[in-house]
């Protein structure tokens, strides 16, 4: 039983990351834009595809896998560049419903385009070599996994020191938190904020990039991790790394103790503390100071 | 330096500016007095275009700004000090004047920041302070520098005295007259108070009902003392 709780937790914390490198994202283009991307699945998932086209279906070689990574990060990155020029700057002033209809079509777009360029098949996609072995430490772990977890806490270190500590993290924050005194005050307001959506875009395809080994790669890859991302941005308070980070921890180990203690009842759990948060600390567990 | 020629404002349908003209030299230092709703405001962010929609022609440097945003005329060298005053709660008081610095014009030498701050007691022991946790009054300080951090060629001050103890007004109009001076800044001051928009410049306009009713220098004021009372009082 012990072994079972253990193993439960390892699981719990590796989906946590998971759900984590998606939000990550999510949650600045909220914090700059104020815009719920409901096309954020999507991108992940094209970033997916991207680097499968560039790794292949046989397992490569770790830096191999991490530049074809990269590279769907820039590629998705540039599209996001794109989607602000062209749709998310123009919904800064329009009710929510436009934001919701607009970014969903953005989701239809993207998933019809990527049915066009990719097609329908299914792939089984291999993490490469070296990772693909397991260790014993009590439980066994894959070294994917642990991978992983250590790109979440990457990620989440480099954001939040980025954000908090250097000059051009702080320009962003201002411009985020208060648009109409950074503009009066000589910032240049909106290429900062096409710089910062580019960039949570382009986290988007690291994480389609980084998670695509160990899975089915398809079109509903994007709906996989994308509830509980979603879950994580509003229980972590919207527009807040931080809270993302903790949200994804506690959804990914609900998740995870749902279906070892609950098998019959999956996503039960996590539904239940979605409410409860709502209900209790409707601003998140890590509200924005302004 | 500015000149403004038939400008009229308008929210949404309010007219709220009509035919407004007046003119500044470099350095120049004009009072904007009116009562409560007369329009002080709506003509700052006018200037800076920052809210109200604008029509006719206003004039910086000799240039029509035209349609030019608030951060490309905030690099022209106008800086605008709103009345709620818009402290960056997530900065310290340090790096709120840095980053009006590095928004402002890159033409004019900088004030070096340690000596702007130490201009103002009260924001001495808050160099290191976020925004979020200062006093109102101490927020109001802090805009206020943050104005003068950018050495603008005209800063636009709207009402710094709210909020402040009579002591610390005193110290304030002579600290912004005195930065003025110094750092070559000239000043548009909308103000409630007679006594602070004295010390701080030299001539004054007094707008009723977003209409100019009166212009001249502060001796001019005195001899229409009568007159323009009318449009003050309530
Ligand atoms: N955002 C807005 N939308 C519509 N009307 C506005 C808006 N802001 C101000 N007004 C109106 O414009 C007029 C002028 O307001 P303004 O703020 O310029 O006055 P003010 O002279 O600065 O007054 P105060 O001394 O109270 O600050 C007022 O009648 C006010 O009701
Ligand atoms: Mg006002």
């Amino acid at each position: 039983m012990t072994a079972q709780i253990a193993f439960a937790a390892a699981n719990g914390i590796v989906l946590g990351m998971a759900v984590f490198l998606v939000a990550a994202g999510l949650t600045l283009v909220f914090g700059i834009l104020k815009v719920f991307n409901f096309a954020h699945g999507s991108f992940f998932m094209i970033g997916a595809y991207i680097a499968h086209a560039i790794t292949g279906q046989d397992p490569s070689s770790l830096p191999y896998f991490l530049f074809a990574a990269f590279v769907a990060a820039l590629a998705v990155g540039a599209m996001g560049i794109a989607t602000d020029t062209l749709v998310l700057r123009r919904l800064s002033s329009v009710a929510n419903d436009y934001t919701l209809i607009a970014t969903f079509a953005i989701l239809l777009l993207c998933d019809g385009a990527t049915k066009m360029v990719f097609g329908q098949d299914i792939y089984a996609v291999y993490p490469p070599a070296v990772l693909d072995q397991t260790m014993d430490v009590g439980i066994l772990l894959t070294y994917y996994s642990v991978f992983i977890v250590a790109c979440g806490i990457i990620v989440f270190v480099l954001l939040e020191l980025g954000l908090n500590r250097l000059w051009f993290g702080k320009l962003v924050q201002t411009v985020a938190r208060d648009p109409w005194m950074a503009g009066v005050i000589g910032l240049r307001v909106q290429r900062l904020k096409l710089v910062s959506v580019g960039v949570s875009f382009a986290l988007a395809g690291l994480a389609g990039g980084l998670l695509v080994a160990n899975q089915s790669l398809s079109l509903s890859l994007g709906h996989s991790y994308l509830l509980l991302a979603f879950n994580s941005v509003i229980v972590g308070g919207l527009g807040s790394i931080r809270g993302a980070f903790v949200a994804a921890l506690i959804f990914g180990l609900f998740e995870s103790f749902n279906s070892l203690l609950l098998p019959s009842m999956p996503g039960t759990v996590s539904y239940m503390v979605l409410i409860a948060v709502i209900l209790l600390k409707p601003e998140g567990l890590f509200p924005e100071r302004t | 330096m500015l000149e403004l020629e038939g400008v009229n404002a308008f929210y949404d349908q309010s007219h709220i500016l009509h035919d407004i003209g007046f003119s500044m030299e470099e350095g120049g230092r004009v009072a904007i007095l009116g009562r409560n709703g007369a329009g002080k405001t709506t003509l700052l962010k006018s200037i800076m275009n920052a809210g109200p929609r604008v029509q006719g022609g206003i004039r910086f440097k000799s240039r029509a700004l035209a349609n030019a945003s608030p951060d490309e005329r905030a690099r022209l060298g106008l800086a605008f000090v709103p009345e709620d005053r818009r402290v960056f709660g997530h900065l310290t008081s340090y790096e709120n004047l840095k980053i009006a610095q590095y928004g402002a014009s890159p033409e004019r030498e900088k004030v070096p920041i340690d000596d702007l701050i130490g201009r103002f007691p009260m924001l001495v022991p808050l160099r290191n302070r976020p925004g979020s946790q200062m006093s109102g009054g101490q927020q109001q300080m802090l805009a206020v520098a943050r104005g003068i951090a950018a050495r603008p060629h005209i800063m636009l001050l709207d009402e710094p005295t709210e909020g402040l103890a009579p002591v610390i007004v005193a110290e304030l109009a002579h600290e912004v007259a005195a930065c003025c001076r110094d750092y070559g800044i000239g000043l548009l001051l909308a103000e409630q108070s007679i006594w602070f928009s004295r010390q701080c410049t030299e001539r004054v306009l007094v707008i009723d009902t977003g209409r100019i009713v009166f212009s001249g220098s502060w001796q001019d004021f005195d001899e229409n003392a009568e007159r323009v009372q009318r449009h003050l009082a309530i």
